[in-house]
């Protein structure tokens, strides 16, 4: 009986002692690892990716918009990312030098896991602005995006929207959504996707008034929401798209 | 009496083998978030993390799965044992053993359900639903100033009930036992009269 009673008590440690003793031996040299594994870490590196990319996506789209060089694979490119992971905002220029910064930073802090990461599964999915255009005719604002899925499965778009602004003077021009909702982007696929909207009559009119003959225009989206399996991303900041026509 | 067998006890023990089957394959808990951007299903003895399609291992839960597994299977076969003998000097010893190790892990699984939201409530002011659906706004530390609200979803499965009730039988057994054990005494014949 005594026998026995030692046999169950040794069961009942061994049973819980054996595999959390067995996983403390092996990550013995790293303990944090028994929870944060690598693979964790390239996923929040990768999460912290794709949020900066969708805040930053101001700043691709200005370039795009103000020079019409348009780099629909930028997500994929392993220095925007670490452009991105740098939260650098403004011109092309200032984001090349803190690029380089932050790849030497990234070369220096991660290891190559790390970084593989970031070529192989980047950043999630995110509109970059293509153009867009101003119909006052027929009273339209028309704005085209294109967006890649960097996920590994597909993912849907239900919802992109937001209200257009003139950058000058924040005047208010209509807004637009997205057009022919839900969207399904397979995995590693690139998609154009349109969102358009009407324009408002005092929108039309302050076009008139102080824009009279102007062709090209900088407009901002306000309240920009794009909402992507389930998950809505609203801009708290205006998003300056740049140039788009106007006719 | 040396014949009796508790069937409680076998019933028990045969349905916390089946449970653990069932568990590898059939989470209790399922939680998603998005559609599914990251979705976690959890069992004691089985966890599975997937993160956009990638799925994610973690050692440590990895290890706990396996000290639950082996907890519930001494469980599990210890009822058995004592359910074909249960009126062995012995048995009791099994019984006490066998019917608290599915309510040790029911109950640890609970808890650490419990806990974990509340954590992070607490710490990252996330509240997370335990059943249910909802849609949670992340702190702006987490989303870069931008408001990013996900819809989640969390749901109990059925392997969950059907744990409670293994170990709802797990404890019927050892009700059960004293009944036999009474039984067993009143079955006995009477003493013989000592005579001086």
């Amino acid at each position: 009986m005594q026998a026995l009673k030692i046999i169950l008590v040794l069961i009942t440690i061994g049973c819980i002692v054996g595999p959390i003793g067995a996983v403390v031996i092996i990550y013995r040299n790293n303990l944090s690892q028994m929870v944060i594994t690598p693979q964790i870490k390239q996923l929040t590196n990768s999460g912290n990716n794709n949020s900066n990319n969708n805040g930053n996506n101001n700043s691709n789209n200005n370039n795009n918009g103000n020079n019409n060089n348009i780099n629909p694979n930028s997500s994929n490119n392993p220095n925007n990312n670490n452009e991105n992971n740098n939260g650098s905002n403004g011109n092309v220029t200032g984001n090349n030098q803190n690029n380089n910064n932050s790849n030497n930073n990234n070369s220096n802090n991660s290891n190559n896991t790390d970084s593989s990461n970031n070529n192989n599964n980047p950043s999630g999915v995110s509109p970059t602005f293509l153009n867009g255009q101003i119909n006052t005719a027929q009273k339209t604002i028309t704005l085209t995006f294109s967006i890649t899925n960097n996920l590994n499965q597909d993912t849907t778009l239900s919802e992109m929207s937001g209200i257009v602004e003139v950058t000058n003077d924040q005047y208010q021009l209509g807004t637009v959504s997205l057009q022919h909702a839900p969207v399904t982007i397979s995995s590693s696929q690139t998609i154009t996707v349109t969102v358009s909207g009407a324009l408002t009559q005092d929108g039309q009119s302050h076009l008139a008034q102080d824009y009279k003959g102007v062709t090209s225009l900088d407009v901002t989206v306000a309240n920009g929401s794009f909402t992507e399996d389930g998950v809505t991303n609203q801009s708290q900041q205006p998003q300056d798209l740049g140039a788009v026509t106007v006719n | 009496m040396k014949n009796k067998i508790n069937f409680v006890a076998l019933a028990a023990g045969i349905s916390i083998l089946v449970l653990i089957a069932i568990s590898l394959f059939v989470p209790w808990w399922q939680f998603t978030v998005g559609k599914p951007a990251i979705q976690v299903n959890l069992s004691p003895v089985n966890f599975n993390l997937s993160v956009n399609g990638v799925s994610v291992a973690v050692p440590l839960l990895e290890a706990l799965n396996i000290a639950c597994l082996l907890t519930l299977l001494a469980g599990g076969i210890t009822l058995l044992i004592y359910s074909v003998k249960p009126a062995q000097p012995y048995s009791k010893r099994l019984l006490g053993f066998g019917y608290k190790k599915p309510l040790y892990v029911l109950v640890a699984f609970i808890v650490a359900l419990i806990a974990v939201p509340i954590a992070l409530q607490a710490i990252v002011g996330l509240a997370l639903p335990l059943m249910g659906s909802a849609s949670i706004t992340l702190p702006q530390t987490m989303s870069n100033g931008s408001n990013t609200s996900i819809n989640v979803s969390a749901i109990f499965e059925w392997p969950f009930y059907f744990a409670i009730i293994a170990t709802a039988l797990s404890i019927a057994a050892k009700l059960y036992h004293r009944k036999i054990v009474a039984d067993a005494v009143h079955a006995l014949p009477p003493a013989p009269a000592i005579s001086a």
